[in-house]
C-alpha cells in the first residue's frame, strides 16, 4: 500500500476494506508503520453486515474472500473475531460522548463520528481504500482536522501481498 | 480429519489446507489474484458493493 508519510509510533484507524484484508493476512503494511492496525465498530458492523448479507454469494466481495483462499463462514469468524495481532477493533464505550457532540452538532453520521472520534481517542491518523476516500467520512474527517489519507493498493513488494509468502 | 495436524481446516471444495502460515499453494493462489484484489479495491468497485448491500445512512461513506 502507498500514501502520505506516517510518523513512527502513530496508530492507524482503517475503513472496512481495509481491515478485511488485514484479517485476511493480504495486506502488508506500508514501512514505518508500527502496530496493530484499528478499525471502529462501525466500519466491522459494515463489513459484518455485508458479509452476512446472501448478495454476497456472487459479488466482489465474495471474490475478495475466496483470494484468501477461505469460505465466507471463516471470513466472518476472522472479522467478528480478529486475531489481536493484525486488527484491534476500538471498544466505543469511552467514544460515546464525542460520537455524540459530533451526530448533533455537525449532522456526522455513526461511521464517521466513531472514525473521527478513535482518531483522537488513540491520536491516531485514518487511512482507508481509494473507494472510501471520498464522501461525508472524508468531509467531517478534515472538518475534524484528522489526517484522512487513501491507501493505494499496490502489487508486489510495498502492496497488496500475501504476509506468508 | 485423524489424518490430518491440528491447525487444519476443509475448505469449500473439500480440500484440506493448513494452517495459513505453512501454506505456500495457498500463497501462490493469493499472488495470482492480487491484481484482481487490487482493482476491486481501488476502483470503488467493492464499496459501491457494500453501500447497496448495508443500505444505511448511518453506515454510508
Amino acid at each position: 500500500v502507498s500514501g502520505p508519510v506516517i510518523e513512527p509510533g502513530v496508530r492507524v484507524v482503517v475503513d472496512d476494506q481495509l481491515a478485511l484484508l488485514s484479517t485476511l493476512e493480504l495486506l502488508v503494511l506500508p514501512e514505518g508503520v508500527r502496530g496493530t492496525l484499528v478499525t471502529t465498530y462501525a466500519w466491522q458492523l459494515r463489513l459484518t453486515q455485508a458479509l452476512v448479507s446472501g448478495r454476497t454469494t456472487e459479488g466482489s466481495l465474495q471474490r475478495v474472500v475466496a483470494q484468501a483462499g477461505i469460505d465466507r463462514a471463516e471470513a466472518l469468524a476472522r472479522v467478528t473475531r480478529p486475531d489481536p495481532a493484525l486488527l484491534e477493533v476500538i471498544d466505543p464505550r469511552p467514544l460515546v460522548w464525542e460520537v455524540a457532540a459530533l451526530r448533533v452538532e455537525r449532522r456526522a453520521n455513526q461511521l464517521a463520528a466513531e472514525t473521527i472520534a478513535a482518531a483522537h481517542q488513540l491520536g491516531a491518523v485514518v487511512r482507508v481504500s481509494d473507494g472510501n476516500a471520498r464522501g461525508h467520512v472524508r468531509e467531517q474527517a478534515e472538518l475534524a482536522g484528522v489526517d484522512f489519507a487513501p491507501w493505494n493498493l499496490g502489487e508486489g513488494p510495498g502492496g497488496l501481498t500475501p504476509v506468508s509468502s | 480429519v485423524s489424518d490430518r495436524a491440528a491447525g487444519w481446516r476443509q475448505g469449500p471444495d473439500g480440500q484440506w489446507y493448513p494452517p495459513i502460515n505453512e501454506r505456500n499453494e495457498s500463497a501462490r493462489v493469493k499472488q495470482d489474484g492480487l491484481a484482481e484484489l487490487a482493482e476491486l479495491v481501488n476502483s470503488g468497485v467493492l464499496t459501491t458493493e457494500i453501500d447497496e448491500v448495508v443500505a444505511d445512512p448511518e453506515l454510508a461513506v
